[in-house]
């Protein structure tokens, strides 16, 4: 706790950080209803398998996994780390899906991003969507990865073969559409 | 007297690199705007001096600076997002 007035005097109580993981406070939020970042690998065939449509309302189901690459840059990279505002990226993956669904006819739609520590070709993001034409299922995959990129808060930072570490620059956040 | 607000702040990735702690609770004369808050936080932070690039949400949003803080408002400093 700091106390502070624009006058006056303060107390501090501080929790120190540990870089490497997920923290106490992510791992709380993690475990209740959170349903789109995860810190543990993404299994991206259940994503897939979770879009089948028996119905067979959809006719298109595209899936975008971006995964963590050698080189970025500030060089080659051995490992990448995200970091999230937990609770903002889910309301903020949650108003992009619905952005989406306004605009695009979609059945059935998945997004998971992971956080913490992932390795060389691991994947960090799914998107998985099905409509019923593939126009509009690239369309709208493309759609929520830019807006993804431009509005919700993730960092990553490049732990590289050399054993510095760099976050990677990206944009200043904006509110979406 | 009026009573205080008391206000979360959350930094993240360089920003929360910078101060070396994740969260921290202020304690604040009612009335105190966001932009009244930031300046508070660099006269106790001043190594934040040389982070000029980021923006503030309160309670998730992207809020005018001149927003007057409420009790038990969340303030998270974000420094320029790279997800995906």
């Amino acid at each position: 706790m700091t106390s502070f007035n624009l006058s006056g005097k303060s107390k501090v109580k501080k929790n120190l950080v540990k870089h490497s993981q997920a923290d106490d406070d992510d791992n709380r939020i993690l475990g209740s209803n959170n349903k789109r970042i995860t810190t543990s690998e993404i299994n991206t065939c259940e994503i897939m398998n979770s879009l089948n449509d028996k119905k067979g309302q959809s006719g298109a189901t595209v899936v975008f996994v971006g995964s963590v690459r050698n080189h970025g840059k500030n060089g080659l990279v051995k490992e990448m780390f995200y970091e999230s505002y937990v609770k903002m990226t889910e309301e903020r993956i949650k108003n992009i899906e619905g952005r989406a669904k306004e605009r695009w006819n979609i059945k059935k739609i998945r997004i998971v991003h992971r956080i913490g520590r992932i390795k060389l070709g691991s994947p960090s993001i799914i998107i998985a969507l099905s409509t019923p034409h593939s126009k509009d299922a690239f369309e709208a995959c493309e759609f929520i990865l830019a807006a993804i990129k431009q509005e919700v808060p993730i960092w990553k930072k490049e732990l590289l073969q050399n054993n510095k570490e760099e976050w990677v620059d990206g944009n200043l956040i904006r509110e979406g559409g | 007297m009026a009573s205080k607000v008391h206000i979360t702040v959350l930094y993240f990735a360089q920003i929360r690199e910078a101060t070396k702690i994740k969260r921290e609770t202020f304690e604040l004369s009612p009335n105190v705007s966001l932009r009244d808050l930031i300046k508070i936080i660099h006269t106790r932070h001043p190594e934040l001096s040389n982070v000029k690039n980021f923006k503030t949400s309160v309670n998730y949003q992207l809020l005018n600076p001149d927003t007057i803080l409420r009790d038990e408002d969340e303030v998270a400093f974000l420094p320029p997002i790279s997800g995906g």
